[in-house]
């Protein structure tokens, strides 16, 4: 997709308030929480994102685990109001920075273009110290602690996550309070 | 089946089916009497109506987080349940009630109540409880005294089965126990380190009604740690797995649900109860029944707001109320700021399966000139449980492979402890009726008035700080208690509004839970409590109940009532 498509898709989406980004671009942000549909349309954009921040390796990473499945139920269901809007700015963010830091759409870019643009998208974006705290009170969790937490929670409750990376077991039938630990063993993937 | 349909007449009517109301008719039931369980809450069939019981994480679309629809329909117990047993407790929006003072009255309107989501602890009270009132002259004197309720503790955890150790502690009687559930590394490390460091203290196995060995139609526990989704395998003790299925085998229960009982009928000429109007929740249709003998087993504030509400000419301010102290004296437990602590060592140890179990530290204030507290009387309780980190626990500062990696490694090891401290009765914390304002079934609003003492918050400050000490001494490192003390109710151990005591003028039951004023009105849910005790107090409801309905059949049978 290009920039314009992109632009253009938000723009279908939203249709609410442009603003003028930092660098000249105009994007759309999704001021209220009231459209949690819109979500969906940046479920490809996370399905990249996922599997950056979890990628596949001896097991498989964040996208075929499904876990921005996870995530855009979470926005449409359970997040509050300033969540779900930091979540969506978020998004529209960070696709505007892609576009701004990479010749190419993000689906296209390697997995070491991806990884470096997060993390420094994530780096410019990261609040601290005891401003962040009272900042989270005020607006809300931002959106890379959002994307973090609910990536690493998608991706540990998904079947894959939870069977083939952590270790789970529907019906333990017992309970062996005390064994040695073996090497490598993953952790359970419920308490 | 249904003894008299013609004229809607029992023996003896129960009105509720939680974790006292289940025991009242499987007793009054295999006693052989024809009773009527009057539930007000939905059906809730064992096994078949457990929805969620074998959902996987994966499972739940949005995991176990409650949607912005349920926290708008649950604004009050949703501190109390998730995504996968929220079915178990009320929507708020259905059920207001009023709170002058902010108290957390946490529901679960179905057959089986709240036995099906309840915490399973199960201890028993000692003579320093049943004693404690008289000695230090808060509220009124139990009328009854741990030898008289011995052989019913017996009974109840034989049946039951509570999973727990013999510990030999004076003022936490050992019981009738299945093996306990075992601790794991960091708690067995804890029960060491409290052992050196404090002579008067004791971590022991926590007590619950999760089975360790299997019962007739109840297998042991499946370590699924799971609970309150309802256990399919009858794992956990529950009216639904346990009482209710055996008063249904009897042939005497008939058992209705959604059926609101509106008030009690009363006599004025024999000076009896007669009957309860009940109201159809569905329908709203009102209907009679009558029974020689009725068990309020409403719940504490349900049945408060009951006999509130039933008034006669007798009993102007609610049935056998002349004492003015029905709704009175409500107690909770108070929880405590809950503390937890990590430890670096015993990385090579971890565990298999998920225990629905505890550990706990029994009270060790004011016992015996031990740890004499000049800033409290009574005392407190500390729970607790070990587990390691998962992904739940970890900090998230990267992203990539090495995150991955991370999330694999089980974590450190970890201890909760949450304090569970006494509530002495005070007449003003009160439950009471706002005549003006009703809900759809036109029943008047319960209102709740409820504030903690100088004793409670000082109990409170003493529990966390002990809790942090505890901790650091046992070499646990990022100790902290991490949360303001929950709203009172929080506990879910409502009790004391329609106390025993010897002397009607100050009380409202009898030593064996019948009404002073109205002989054939028997109470044994959590409003019967004197005091509140330290103990989890579910088992104690149960053994009164047991003991009351041997009572009640007795009566019954000599035709006294």
């Amino acid at each position: 997709m290009k920039r314009r498509n992109v632009l253009k898709g938000i723009l279908g989406v939203t249709g609410t308030t442009i603003i003028a980004g930092s660098c000249g671009y105009a994007y759309v942000k999704n001021p209220s929480g009231y459209n949690r549909e819109a979500i969906v349309e940046f479920q490809d954009l996370l399905a990249e994102i996922v599997d950056v921040i979890i990628p596949p390796s001896k097991t498989p990473g964040g996208k075929e685990a499904r876990a921005y499945l996870f995530i855009t139920s979470f926005m449409k269901h359970c997040a509050t109001d300033k969540e779900y809007r930091n979540f969506y700015n978020g998004l529209v963010d960070f696709q505007e920075f892609t576009l701004r830091n990479s010749s190419n759409e993000y689906a296209l870019c390697t997995l070491k273009e991806q990884t470096k643009l997060l993390e420094q998208f994530i780096e410019e974006n990261k609040s601290h110290g005891t401003i962040s705290k009272i900042k989270e009170k005020l607006r809300g969790k931002s959106f890379v602690q959002l994307l973090r937490k609910l990536t690493v929670e998608g991706y540990c409750q998904s079947q894959i996550g939870a069977t083939v990376h952590l270790a789970y077991q529907p019906i333990p039938g017992q309970y062996n309070a005390i064994i040695p630990l073996e090497p490598n063993q993953p952790c359970w993937a419920t308490k | 089946m249904e003894p008299n349909p013609t004229n809607n007449t029992f023996d003896a009517i129960v009105v509720g089916s939680g974790i006292s109301g289940g025991w009242a008719a499987k007793e009054l039931t295999e006693g052989g009497l024809k009773t009527l369980v009057l539930e007000r809450g939905r059906m809730v069939k064992h096994v078949h109506d457990y929805p969620t019981a074998f959902k996987n994480p994966w499972d739940f679309e949005h995991g176990l987080h409650l949607s912005q629809k349920d926290l708008k329909e649950r604004p009050i117990q949703s501190s109390h349940c998730n995504n996968a047993d929220k079915h178990f407790y009320v929507k708020d929006s259905e059920h207001p009630y009023i709170q002058k003072d902010p108290f957390k009255w946490i529901r679960g309107y179905q057959v089986g109540g709240r036995s099906l989501t309840w915490g399973r602890q199960s201890y028993r009270l000692s003579d320093l409880d049943f004693e404690a009132n008289k000695k230090d002259g808060h509220g009124v004197d139990w009328p009854i005294r741990y030898r008289d309720l011995e052989k019913w503790y017996d009974y109840v955890e034989d049946y039951v089965g509570i999973s727990g150790n013999t510990d030999s502690i004076e003022h936490l009687p050992d019981g009738v126990f299945q093996p306990a559930i075992p601790m794991n590394a960091i708690e067995d490390h804890l029960k060491n380190q409290i052992n050196r460091h404090y002579p008067d203290r004791r971590l022991i196995h926590g007590r619950v009604a999760n089975l360790t060995e299997g019962k007739e139609n109840r297998a042991p526990c499946q370590y699924r740690n799971q609970c309150s989704r309802g256990c399919p395998f009858g794992g956990y003790f529950s009216s639904n797995s346990a009482t209710l299925r055996d008063a249904e085998l009897t042939g005497n229960m008939t058992l209705k649900a959604n059926s609101i009982v509106k008030e009690v009928l009363y006599d004025e000429q024999s000076q009896r109860a007669t009957g309860v109007v009940v109201i159809d929740a569905k329908t709203k249709e009102e209907k009679t029944y009558y029974s020689r003998i009725i068990f309020l087993n409403a719940s504490t504030i349900g049945t408060a707001s009951i006999l509130l509400n039933s008034v006669s000419e007798r009993f102007p301010n609610g049935l056998g109320n002349g004492s003015d102290q029905v709704g009175r004296n409500l107690m909770d437990h108070i929880v405590g700021h809950g503390t937890s602590g990590t430890f670096d060592g015993l990385q090579d140890k971890y565990y298999i399966g998920r225990s629905p179990g505890t550990v706990l530290i029994p009270r060790f204030q004011n016992i015996d000139g031990q740890d004499t507290n000049n800033s409290f009387v009574r005392g407190y309780g500390l729970q607790g449980k070990g587990v390691r980190g998962n992904w739940q626990n970890i900090t998230i500062d990267s992203i990539g492979l090495q995150l991955k990696e991370d999330l694999a490694k089980p974590g450190d090891w970890r201890i909760f402890l949450g304090g569970r401290g006494e509530i002495l009765p005070y007449a003003d914390n009160r439950v009471s009726l706002n005549f003006n304002r009703r809900d759809q079934w036109n029943m008047p609003l319960v209102k709740i008035a409820f504030q903690y003492g100088s004793n409670e918050n000082a109990m409170l400050e003493h529990m966390t700080q002990e809790s942090e000490q505890i901790l650091r001494h046992a070499g646990f490192k990022n100790v902290s208690s991490y949360r303001t003390a929950p709203t009172p109710g929080s506990a879910v151990h409502e009790m004391g509004t329609a106390r025993m005591g010897k002397d009607p003028k100050t009380s409202v039951l009898n030593q064996f839970n019948q009404m002073h004023e109205v002989q054939n009105v028997f109470i044994t849910d959590g409003s019967a409590m004197t005091s509140s005790a330290w103990q989890n107090p579910s088992l104690t409801y149960m053994a009164l109940t047991a003991r009351a309905c041997h009572h009640a059949i007795d009566l019954f049978c000599r035709k006294v009532i």
